[in-house]
């Protein structure tokens, strides 16, 4: 079921009153029926891949018990944790990357001269396979590191795995964060609510807005790219910034304030990465929670930078490069992690990564000149890694990119398709970076309570960006990140 | 809990308020303008991008064409009713027929495609009467179309404020289109490979059989002469097979006169591509039309 979908429109009311007019009374009623409406939010898009999730969150809450029962011997421990990754990397990487390692290596063998007769499964990817087998897995892992106590509550555990605000696209739960506020009874918040819809709203606006009307002119210029000249290309890869921050971050708006609205909180995902002045702090911005789940999943456990120079760059090219992988099997995530690890690499061994502790523009409205330069080049190196992510294979992007390396940058840019759309798309752009650089600050880039004291004039506020959804909203589009 | 409730209820109204009145107030101007035509003209062309680009009014005289590209019967039958009752001079009208829009395929491309049901809506909203609503009963896309009259109509209300004229012809409801392209070459070079459809029967869009059946009625029970027009086509023995649509024609159980201009010959530098006239053919095609009239080329029982 998607957000955006009048499916959901009805979903939504009706879960809310049977929660918490119905439910209230009992925890576990409540957390059932949790999993059994993200079971069926779930199934909505294919009820088959439900019992591949079922099956992934049982193995990681039997694998918790395991490791209790083991506390006295460490070495089943490492046994059964081991084989929970392995047996879910092995589903994961089954569903998501056979296809991708079996053609690569018939490509291999052809180019050696030898004509395999290779056989490619035509294999469905499951939605959000990779949200909810990470989540999972950090469960198993956590228990194993002593960090959470394992949990003989099925229920909450399958609420945890299932939870549907968060469970096809992220933000990928912490089982510390999240499996601890099943185990509690929910108390309805009224600020919580209120800041929920508030998000939700933004996350709305984020998506049906701008993503989805920039979408339509990004796939004109990208299927057609040859025939466009470099300043519009170079638009194109602009607007696919915007699409892809509109629709990742708009879905996790809406995840975290739905979550809200059911008295859960789940962390923050994006933080206003489009404002950072170096990639480091771009990244420190920018799915935080699979870059925090990569940092300390991997990236510590491979010894982080405390081991010299040598296994730090190897450490954070891994670290790229699998969270590259991570996002589909194609050599454009690989180039494109490969890209931002290049990027990276000279800040961390220059000691820079954490220069930016602050937001930009810190206790001032206006940034400085320097600032607006940064925070431009570094858009700029964010924008040509895009161009990888969005092309359709790695020639596509190289050439594409070259193309926008002429003396047409300086030209009036060639944009196909409706320029109306064009006009609502660089609009509702403007619009966006205004009310997020007004909340820089703040939790997310609607949370106006602080910036506009007047409950009449906020209101108002609601009504024309409601008003903007429906006016200017484009044509509904899945969301980039459920492929993933 | 209560208070949330209460809050979000009243947050509701005002929005559900200020959509009503927002949307009322396109209502309200839309409602001023005048569909009055020229008494001087007779003859109204209504349907899609067939006619919209091959005839000229300002050419064939006599005629005022509001065709529009993409347009299903059902919304040329909305713009012929409103234009029948406030032009007493209309004594024919000119439907577009062509075996692309009488197949079902045209169901999912245009009658119910969100998109287009959404520029349609916003063209006539204005004309749509509770009792056109029935095809639609059950469709959420047409409902939600209506939520975006300001936005598609923002550009026309300002002329129509700006100058005053609260004419038709300031609307989006359609005209004649001068088709400055010439991409026949490219046209038939994507199309190369593609053969022309041998069958002679179609399997027909029951709404749009539905709304030209309506429309005919609709014509016959005034005296207005309905004729239904075939424009030039490129290449008329590969790419037009007249039977499809003498076919459909046929089961329809009404008497029904067709103009077939599909073979009339013209030069290529006519055609936008091979279904389109482009300016210069609809000049050709909209002089010819006013020096000979409408010629009957099939009365089908």
């Amino acid at each position: 079921m998607l957000f955006n979908s009048i499916e959901f429109l009805i979903f939504i009311p009706i879960v809310f009153t049977v929660y918490w007019f119905i439910l209230n009374k009992s925890l576990t009623l409540q957390n059932l029926f949790i999993v059994i409406i993200s079971y069926v939010f779930y199934g909505w898009w294919d009820f088959r891949f439900l019992g591949l999730m079922a099956l992934t969150t049982l193995l990681s809450y039997l694998s918790g018990l395991l490791i209790k029962k083991f506390s006295s011997n460490r070495a089943r421990q490492k046994l059964v944790s081991t084989l929970n990754v392995l047996i879910n990397l092995g589903i994961l990487g089954y569903y998501k990357y056979f296809n991708f390692f079996a053609e690569s290596l018939e490509e291999l063998l052809i180019s050696i001269g030898y004509k395999p007769d290779w056989i490619t499964l035509d294999i469905i990817l499951p939605v959000g396979i990779s949200f909810y087998t990470f989540q999972a897995l950090s469960y198993s892992i956590d228990v194993f590191n002593k960090k959470i106590e394992p949990t003989r509550d099925i229920v909450s555990f399958f609420a945890y795995v299932s939870f549907f605000p968060q469970l096809v696209a992220g933000p990928i739960e912490r089982a510390t964060n999240l499996l601890p506020q099943f185990y509690k009874k929910r108390n309805f918040n009224y600020t919580d609510a209120r800041d929920g819809l508030r998000q939700i709203l933004w996350g709305f606006f984020k998506k049906m807005v701008i993503a989805d009307n920039c979408s339509q002119i990004v796939n004109e210029i990208f299927s057609n790219y040859q025939n466009i000249n470099s300043s519009g290309l170079f638009i194109g890869g602009v607007l696919f910034a915007f699409q892809i921050y509109g629709d990742f971050s708009g879905y996790s708006d809406i995840a975290i304030g739905l979550a809200k609205l059911f008295g859960i909180h789940i962390m923050n995902n994006f933080n206003f990465p489009y404002f950072s002045r170096n990639i480091a702090e771009f990244w420190k911005r920018w799915h935080i929670s699979l870059t925090t789940w990569f940092r300390d999943y991997l990236y510590i456990p491979l010894g982080g930078s405390r081991l010299g120079k040598y296994i730090t760059i190897r450490n954070t090219m891994i670290i790229f490069i699998v969270s590259g992988i991570w996002h589909g099997a194609n050599w454009t995530f690989v180039i494109w992690g490969l890209y931002n690890a290049l990027l990276f690499l000279p800040l961390l061994l220059a000691n820079k990564t954490k220069i930016h502790k602050e937001s930009i523009a810190y206790n001032r409205f206006f940034p400085s000149l320097i600032e607006i330069v940064q925070v431009l080049f570094t858009f700029f190196l964010v924008v040509i890694g895009w161009i990888f992510f969005r092309s359709s294979s790695v020639d596509v992007a190289f050439d594409y990119i070259s193309r926008i390396f002429s003396f047409e940058i300086f030209e009036i840019p060639h944009i196909p398709g409706s320029k109306k759309i064009l006009f609502y798309s660089l609009f509702s752009i403007f619009f966006m970076l205004v009310f997020e650089w007004s909340c820089r600050t703040k939790q997310f880039g609607f949370d106006i309570k602080a910036i506009i004291r007047n409950r009449k004039v906020r209101w108002c506020v609601y009504i024309l960006v409601i008003w903007l959804i429906l006016e200017l909203g484009g044509t509904q589009q899945s969301f980039i990140y459920f492929q993933f | 809990m209560n208070n949330f409730l209460k809050e979000l209820f009243l947050f509701f109204m005002l929005l559900a308020i200020s959509l009503f009145m927002l949307i009322g107030f396109f209502y309200y101007i839309f409602g001023e303008i005048s569909y009055k035509i020229p008494n001087d003209k007779n003859i109204l062309i209504i349907g899609d991008s067939h006619t919209e680009c091959s005839i000229d009014d300002s050419i064939f005289s006599r005629s005022v064409n509001i065709s529009q590209s993409g347009t299903p019967y059902y919304y040329s039958y909305i713009k012929l009713k409103k234009f029948m009752s406030e032009n007493k001079s209309i004594d024919t009208v000119l439907l577009s027929i062509h075996p692309g829009v009488i197949g079902k395929s045209i169901d999912s491309v245009w009658v119910y495609n969100s998109n287009n049901i959404t520029w349609k809506v916003s063209s006539v909203f204005n004309l749509i009467h509770k009792t056109d609503f029935e095809p639609f009963l059950f469709n959420i896309d047409f409902y939600l179309a209506f939520l975006k009259i300001p936005i598609n109509n923002i550009q026309t209300l300002s002329q129509l404020l700006l100058s005053k004229q609260f004419n038709y012809k300031s609307t989006n409801i359609g005209a004649y289109n001068k088709n400055l392209n010439n991409n026949l070459k490219e046209n038939l070079k994507k199309i190369n490979n593609r053969k022309m459809d041998d069958g002679e029967i179609i399997n027909p869009s029951l709404i749009q059989r539905e709304y030209i059946e309506r429309i005919i009625r609709f014509c016959n029970d005034r005296n207005t002469t309905i004729i239904l027009i075939s424009t030039p086509v490129y290449n008329p023995n590969r790419f037009y097979n007249p039977n499809i649509v003498i076919n459909y024609l046929k089961d329809i159980n009404l008497k029904i006169k067709l103009s077939d201009y599909s073979r009339l010959p013209l030069d290529d530098s006519c055609f936008a591509d091979i279904s389109h006239l482009n300016y210069k053919g609809a000049q050709m095609f909209s002089s010819y039309l006013n020096t000979n009239g409408i010629i009957i080329t099939n009365e089908i029982q």
